[in-house]
């Protein structure tokens, strides 16, 4: 057996096992409509197994162990997804909810879109999360333009620091953040979670910018003048196309990190007349009869326009992250 | 088509650094020029001033007589091709190429799409119209550069080395393609190379441009049989002249391994120098024994050992090591380190003819005819054989 079939081997036989056991598990342990769940789990794991027994010797060009953590890791993200989604569409008649609905209404997506903290706290996000995108992107672009294209003195300097202030806990500044909105009278207002919000924002979209000016082709702009563009040419004919899809995808990215930060809506905001949705959702509890579908119903609203964005840019944002030409 | 003219054209960089030291160049109209030089030599900055791109610090450019200095590049309307040969990202090889029409009023659809079609079927793109750049090769995107500039009607035309990328069979290709398109349409041309042979094959005339300013302009074979100085007689021309220190010793030149008579003419010339430096193109030491014994009168022999040969089919080249003393080493040295350039091996590089059966370690008889021999100031580095012509 050459090393790498004794490696697919071992995968085979692992992935084999690992179904059996969660067959096993869901045949015995978990209730009957959530079983065929499990079953399909179980199957689609144990069939990796088998077939990777039977092509063991054939030079595939899927690795089985790939295949295996592939599988893993949709299993263990779409579960809780799949929950989220059953708490929302259940009726709360049914005294016990399953990861199969066993019934489907929509009155809990009604009632959370007409009451006033839902629409209040989505007004508010989207409010914060725009206006701190667009400052943020404009000036991390100019920002970026001089780290990506400048060889300044203490650029590497720069770029350190403001990679570090990405990687700060949010927890450790929210006391001080808040204790300064109080005290220039900004504390439950929009501002106060705005200039927050910059604060993360901003080194965030420095790093993402810097990183696509890097590969922005500079020498267009030689080329384009050379060939006779006006300055108004330029920009409609060839910055535009050529920049401007990596600066939406750029902007989108910190307007969707801003659209989830949680911290800072809870720290900052005391009535909630500026409270953010994830924060707002802590408070559901208090406004609803049936908080847990409430919450669910707000959360998958919540999450759609996130869904939305990545399947759209999907390209680009691997493009970006990962540092290649978009 | 148009005549363009540089007068003293000087540019000047960060902390006033030289970069372009008064150069005046004219490229007449329907002509081609071709500057050619080492890297770094300000070749590619030569153009972005032409084109518009840079200002110039100091000079006047005129086109067809009238002053540009202060025009931008779209009423210029030269037509460039650059050196890391640019092509527009998010369009097709076909919108690349019209591209700068495009952005002029007054031209015809289906015009323009005929000479793209004509232009990229002569590059051999014609299949690849509706490719975009990414799916290209690297030679297939600097076709495409280059047509995008084909398909223009320009001032002038500016290449800035614009067949880097392609294999010696495109090349030669492309470039004949290119340089029948200027000739056929008289299209005023300037194309900047590092490679001396290309510059000798396109340009009617060619700039050899050295540490900012041009050592000679004139005609490929002006350029070959009366180079101005040291540095374009060793720079144009493969192998490279050989450039031999010779000392003045009684009327004659004493080389490291012959003699050569002085004529009075020369020795007005030469003065009371100690040192000068002698150039004799390979192909002018030449193998006495192939040679018609009549042939040989006037010329000067000597017999010297081979050290290496090097065989390559359609020519044959060998290489007769010699040694200096070290007080002329060191003056060679001093003169290098002033032109910047490596100008002197220790060896004479012989082009003998390939049919001739040549081994390292053997001895040969060369003949060199005197009229041929070059004569060249060793502080200044000019041409003393020359002095009449002008």
């Amino acid at each position: 057996m050459t090393p790498s079939v004794r490696s697919r081997m071992w995968a085979s036989g692992t992935a084999f096992g690992l179904g059996f056991v969660l067959a096993n598990y869901g045949i015995l342990m978990v209730p009957r409509p959530d079983q065929i769940v499990w079953l399909i789990a179980a199957g689609v794991i144990m069939l990796t197994g088998v077939l990777g027994v039977l092509f063991a010797d054939s030079r595939g060009r899927l690795s089985v162990w790939a295949t295996l953590g592939l599988e893993l890791l949709i299993g263990f993200t779409l579960l809780p997804l799949g929950w989220l989604v059953s708490l929302a569409v259940q009726s709360s008649t049914s005294n016990r909810t399953y990861l199969v609905p066993q019934d489907s209404t929509v009155e809990y997506f009604s009632e959370v879109i007409r009451s006033d903290i839902f629409r209040q706290a989505a007004l508010d996000t989207f409010m914060v999360a725009l206006v701190t995108s667009l400052v943020s992107v404009f000036l991390g672009a100019l920002a970026a333009y001089a780290l990506a294209r400048m060889g300044f003195r203490g650029r590497r300097t720069v770029y350190a620091i403001i990679l570090a202030c990405m990687f700060l806990p949010l927890i450790t500044i929210v006391g001080p953040l808040a204790d300064l909105s109080l005290a220039l009278g900004l504390y439950d207002s929009r501002w106060a979670l705005l200039f927050a919000y910059l604060a993360l924002t901003l080194p965030f979209a420095t790093w993402l910018l810097t990183r696509l000016f890097q590969h922005v082709p500079w020498q267009l702009r030689d080329a384009a003048r050379a060939d006779g563009a006006t300055w108004g040419q330029r920009i409609n004919r060839m910055w535009l196309p050529v920049v401007g899809p990596g600066f939406l995808t750029v902007l989108f990215m910190v307007f969707f990190t801003a659209w989830n930060f949680l911290l800072f809506g809870l720290g900052l905001s005391g009535t909630g007349t500026s409270l953010t949705l994830p924060a707002a959702l802590t408070r559901f509890g208090a406004e609803f009869d049936d908080a847990s579908r409430a919450t669910a119903a707000a959360s998958i609203l919540w999450l759609l326009p996130v869904l939305l964005f990545i399947l759209v840019f999907q390209r680009r944002i691997v493009a970006i992250l990962a540092n290649e030409k978009a | 088509m148009s005549t363009v003219e540089l007068r003293k054209v000087t540019k000047t960089g960060p902390n006033d650094a030289l970069l372009l030291d008064e150069i005046s160049l004219t490229i007449a109209e329907g002509q081609s020029l071709a500057i050619v030089g080492p890297p770094d030599a300000g070749k590619s900055l030569l153009l972005r001033i032409l084109v518009g791109l840079d200002d110039l610090s100091d000079g006047e450019m005129l086109i067809d007589d009238s002053l540009v200095n202060a025009v931008g590049p779209r009423d210029r309307d030269f037509a460039m091709v650059f050196q890391d040969f640019e092509v527009y990202p998010h369009l097709d090889v076909f919108d690349n190429m019209a591209f700068s029409v495009k952005l002029r009023k007054g031209y015809k659809k289906s015009e323009l799409a005929d000479r793209i079609v004509e232009v990229a079927d002569l590059l051999g793109l014609g299949e690849r119209l509706d490719a975009k750049p990414v799916d290209l090769s690297e030679s297939e995107r600097q076709r495409v550069a280059l047509g995008r500039v084909l398909v223009r009607d320009a001032t002038a035309y500016l290449f800035d080395d614009p067949f880097s990328t392609l294999d010696d069979r495109a090349r030669s290709h492309v470039r004949s393609m290119t340089s029948q398109w200027q000739r056929t349409l008289g299209r005023t041309s300037v194309y900047v190379t590092n490679d001396i042979s290309e510059a000798l094959s396109l340009g009617d005339k060619v700039a050899v441009l050295h540490q900012g300013f041009v050592h000679q302009c004139a005609s490929p074979r002006d350029l070959y049989d009366h180079p101005v100085n040291m540095f374009v007689a060793s720079f144009v021309g493969s192998p490279p002249m050989n450039l031999i220190p010779a000392h003045v010793r009684g009327g004659s030149l004493e080389l490291p391994f012959t003699t050569l008579p002085l004529n009075d003419e020369m020795r007005d010339r030469i003065g009371d120098q100690d040192l000068v430096i002698v150039g004799i193109r390979p192909e002018d030491c030449t193998n006495a024994a192939s040679r018609d014994p009549e042939s040989l009168k006037g010329t000067i022999s000597f017999s010297t050992k081979v050290d290496e040969v090097e065989w390559r089919g359609s020519s044959q080249y060998a290489y007769l090591d010699f040694d200096l003393d070290e007080e002329t080493e060191g003056e060679l040295q001093e003169i290098e380190e002033h032109i910047e350039f490596d100008l002197f091996q220790s060896h004479l590089v012989a082009s003998i003819g390939p049919e001739n059966q040549l081994k390292a370690g053997g001895f040969i008889r060369l003949a060199i005819d005197p009229a041929k021999v070059h004569l060249f100031d060793a502080t200044s580095g000019e041409n003393l054989t020359l002095r009449d012509d002008n």
